[in-house]
Parts: structure tokens; C-alpha cells; sequence
């Protein structure tokens, strides 16, 4: 397991942090009001519907800036080492795939060639 | 027809498994012993297999030839004591004998990351199957190889070097056994490169091996000597062995500052790309570096590269390496590096695939609560 390195901040952080750099340079076209200064929580203003389909979106896009600095676990760097059995030195080719091809082009074209007329 | 044979010490536990894979297609079994202490020659006989003896000295070759020099039939077939012989195979393997024009046949080697035979595995190609030729020797301390070439006894010959779809499963690499072979494999490949300096097969071995022990410093040297081999040819369209792509697998794992003169990472990526471009360990490590460097979406393509060689079975089979990097480990950094770019939704994916895995589960578990928070911390 190998955390990937780096600060690792919440959406709501990272949001405090970029404020003016990342998403809320797009903020919506609707009226909103931000409560606490860097909270990435908003009030509605009017239109309820329109709202929360707005919410929705704009949550979906607050998540996926989240995602670029959220603590993960990777997997580099931490597989077995298979000793004992590396490459012959004169390897035996595996058979080329251009030479099936090929060879499967001509069997077809003698499957398609006309008998000749008697 | 056919002699199968082995060497063995100390191998009541697997040999078993091995004879009772063979015996139905071969005409002679022989087991040479280097000087078990437990039970391996009462399991051989139970088998009905000729028991030889030959004193251990520090060399698998001369064992293997002196095993060549008891049999009687026309054709070997070399196993060792981890390995069995699929049942799947046998019908293939009689056919092969029957052969006019072929001197040998290579097999393939499903190498099994564990003990059992579910294990996930990664296929490689070796001649193990030959005709029983004195011009047909084993030479090398470890991981002995035909001296001369294999190819050029057959050219000279005028017969082919056949590749088979026969297969062999191999136990070796049960994590109990690994640290006592990676021990004994240096101890053969010092003494093998002190009777025959320079060997570029061998030093990249032995470099590998001394890395492997966690003896670094040496390791480095050693692997730099192999690498200084590669400086003259660094422009040839063609790698002159295939223990290149081991050598830069294990260069590419070093910080830059640590690889050998002469050496630098593109270097080293140009020739992955030139001469291995199916070698999946450098496609791994390719990828790893895009990732540290924040090229995400270079490093998702290069990762479902590997995923998709892992499903259609086009990997290179030239050397052994861990099936999870086709797999399992493949799928959460390919989950990694979508969510780095925003892609949720499909990175969830990955995750939730994984959640079946043994291997990463707890990692992918990891990373979708990481998810999950994420979205809480925003819906407060």
C-alpha cells in the first residue's frame, strides 16, 4: 500500500483553499449566497426546482475537485519479486500474429479461387 | 519414447504432485537425488521412478546432465519438483513425440504466485521438451541453459525448435520458499560468475537477486556492469537478449540519481517502447511514472493497456513477473488515476469491481469511503 503523497484535504477544504482558482471562479448565473466565507455551502435564493437540479450539478463538479487531492490507496510498488524463472537467453519466437494473418488471407483466397472450366 | 526426468533434495512435499502428472505418458521416470534427507526417493519409488544419486556441488547443469546421461528414450521432458504436467496437455505432448523434423519444443510455464492451483498466474515460454542428444547440454550453475544455443544445434542439425501449446504449472514462488531460494540462487550465481566472468545473463540475474536481498549497494554494481554492455548497442533495432528487458525493468524501479553511468530514464524508456513493447513489468513502471509526475490520463491508458493483456493473454512471455500488475493492482491505480482526473463515477467502478478481490479489497474499500466522504462533506 503506498498513500500517494501530498496534503490530503476535504472537497470543503480544498474548496476554502482554491477559492478564486478553481470552482468558484464558475459560480451560477442564479443568485447565491455563501455562508462563513470559504463554506462551500450555499443558500437558495428563489426557484426551488431549478435549484436543486443547480445543486445537483454543481455538487457532482465540487466532488470531482475533491477527488484530485483526496487521500487514496494505490498499489504501486508493492508486488512479488518471481525470481527463478527469467528469459532464456535464445528464446523460441512466439508464432507472429502477421504470419496467421497472412496465412489465414491465403487459405481463404483458395477456399474463394474458381475451379477452372473443364 | 519418453524419459521425464528430475532432480530433487528435500522434495517429499511436492514430488508427488509432479510424478502422478507424468506417469501415465512416460515410458521411463527418473528422479536424481543431490541428497535428500527426508523422504523424496520412498516417494519416487512409489511412483515406480529410477532413483540415481549424485552428490550436490554447487551446480544445477552438471545434475541436470548427469540425469540426461541415465536416460534411455528418444525424447526428455524436464519438469521440476513444483511443477506438474496439465492433464489437458498429455494428449499434445503424445502427437509431439511423434515428430520427424523437430529437435525440441517449448512449452509453457504457468507460474502461480501461490500454493494452490487457483493461484492467479503469468504464462512464460521455456524448452523443456528435447530430443536426448549428446550435443544437448545444460551449462550455468543456476537457471542452466543449452550450451551451445539451442537454435544453433538445430540449425546445424537441420531440424526446428517447435513452439508447443503443452503446458507446465509451477508451485515455486509460495511466499514461505522465497526469501531460501532467492539465498541459494546468489550463493550459485556469485560462484557461476567468478568461473565465467561478464556473462550478461547472469550478472543481470545476480544484480536482481542482490536487490532482492536488500543488498543494494552490490546489487547497484553488479547491474551496472551488466548495463555497461548496453551502451555500445543502444541504437541496434534489435535487443541482443532478452535479459535486457529484466535489466531495465529493475533500472527503471531506481531514482535517477542511483542508475548506472551512461544510464538515464529516457534512455531507458526508449528502449522499453523499441524492444519490449509487450513486456508488461515496463508498461507497469511506465505508467507508475506518469502517475508520480501527475500525467493521469497517460498513466490510464498504459494501465488499461495492461488490463486488457491480462484479458487477452498478449503480454510477453519472455520473462515472469506478478499477474497483479495485469490484474487486481492494475484496476485500483486505474481507479486512482480517474478519480484524479474527476471521473468518479468510473473510478467507483473499479472500486466497487474490486470489493470481490481478496488481494485489494481493504484498499478499494479505502478509496470508496474516501468517496464517501468526500460527498458527505459536501451535502453538510
Amino acid at each position: 500500500m503506498t498513500p500517494i503523497a501530498g496534503a490530503c484535504v476535504s472537497a470543503a477544504d480544498y474548496l476554502t483553499t482554491a477559492k478564486g482558482v478553481g470552482v468558484l471562479d464558475q459560480q451560477p448565473t442564479v443568485q447565491t449566497t455563501y455562508i462563513g466565507g470559504g463554506d462551500s455551502r450555499f443558500q437558495t435564493v428563489h426557484n426551488e426546482g431549478h435549484m436543486k437540479d443547480h445543486h445537483r450539478k454543481k455538487s457532482e463538479k465540487l466532488l470531482r475537485v475533491g477527488c484530485l487531492s483526496a487521500c487514496l490507496v494505490t498499489a504501486w510498488g508493492s508486488q512479488n519479486y518471481l525470481y527463478g524463472q527469467s528469459a532464456p537467453s535464445n528464446p523460441v519466437p512466439e508464432p507472429s500474429t502477421v504470419t496467421l494473418v497472412a496465412s489465414g488471407v491465403a487459405g481463404l483466397a483458395l477456399l474463394h479461387k474458381k475451379k477452372p472450366r473443364k | 519414447m519418453l524419459s521425464v526426468c528430475f532432480i530433487a533434495r528435500n522434495e517429499e512435499h511436492n514430488l508427488a504432485r509432479a510424478l502422478e502428472s507424468v506417469v501415465a505418458v512416460a515410458d521411463e521416470v527418473i528422479v536424481t537425488d543431490t541428497g535428500s534427507t527426508d523422504g523424496t526417493e520412498k516417494v519416487a519409488s512409489a511412483f515406480g521412478a529410477r532413483v540415481c544419486r549424485f552428490p550436490w556441488c554447487d551446480d544445477f547443469s552438471a545434475a541436470r546432465n548427469f540425469t540426461l546421461n541415465q536416460a534411455r528414450s528418444r525424447w526428455i521432458l524436464w519438469l521440476d519438483s513444483d511443477e506438474e504436467l496439465l492433464p489437458s496437455s498429455q494428449e499434445e505432448l503424445a502427437r509431439s513425440l511423434k515428430s520427424d523434423d523437430a529437435l525440441a519444443f517449448s512449452v509453457i510455464i504457468q507460474n502461480l504466485v501461490g500454493a494452490d492451483r487457483l493461484s492467479p498466474y503469468t504464462e512464460m515460454r521455456q524448452v523443456r521438451l528435447f530430443h536426448l542428444d549428446p550435443d544437448l547440454r545444460f551449462g550455468g550453475r543456476c537457471h542452466p541453459q543449452f550450451f551451445p544455443p539451442l537454435q544453433e544445434t538445430a540449425q546445424r542439425k537441420g531440424l526446428s525448435v517447435v513452439t508447443s501449446t503443452i503446458t507446465l504449472r509451477h508451485f515455486g514462488y509460495a511466499p514461505a520458499l522465497r526469501r531460501s531460494k532467492l539465498e541459494r540462487g546468489c550463493h550459485l550465481l556469485e560462484m557461476e560468475l567468478r568461473d565465467r566472468p561478464g556473462q550478461f545473463y547472469y550478472l543481470v540475474e545476480y544484480g536482481r537477486t542482490l536487490l532482492a536481498l536488500g543488498n543494494d549497494q552490490q546489487g547497484r554494481d553488479v547491474l551496472a556492469e551488466a548495463a555497461s554492455q548496453l551502451i555500445p548497442v543502444l541504437r541496434e533495432p534489435t535487443p541482443f537478449s532478452t535479459m535486457i528487458a529484466p535489466l531495465l525493468e529493475t533500472l527503471l524501479a531506481m531514482p535517477e540519481d542511483q542508475m548506472p553511468p551512461g544510464i538515464t530514464t529516457s534512455i531507458l524508456l526508449d528502449l522499453s517502447e523499441r524492444w519490449f513493447p509487450k513486456a508488461a513489468p515496463l508498461l507497469w513502471l511506465k505508467a507508475k511514472r506518469q502517475f508520480d509526475n501527475g500525467a493521469f490520463e497517460e498513466a490510464e491508458t498504459l494501465l488499461r493497456q495492461l488490463l486488457e493483456m491480462g484479458r487477452n493473454r498478449t503480454y510477453d512471455r519472455a520473462m515472469s513477473f506478478d499477474p497483479a500488475i495485469m490484474g487486481d493492482d492494475a484496476l485500483l491505480n486505474l481507479g486512482a488515476c480517474l478519480l484524479r482526473q474527476g471521473k468518479v463515477d468510473q473510478a467507483e467502478r473499479c472500486f466497487t469491481r474490486l470489493l470481490n478481490s481478496d488481494a485489494r479489497r481493504s484498499e478499494a474499500r479505502a478509496n470508496l469511503d474516501t468517496i464517501d466522504g468526500l460527498r458527505r462533506d459536501l451535502s453538510n
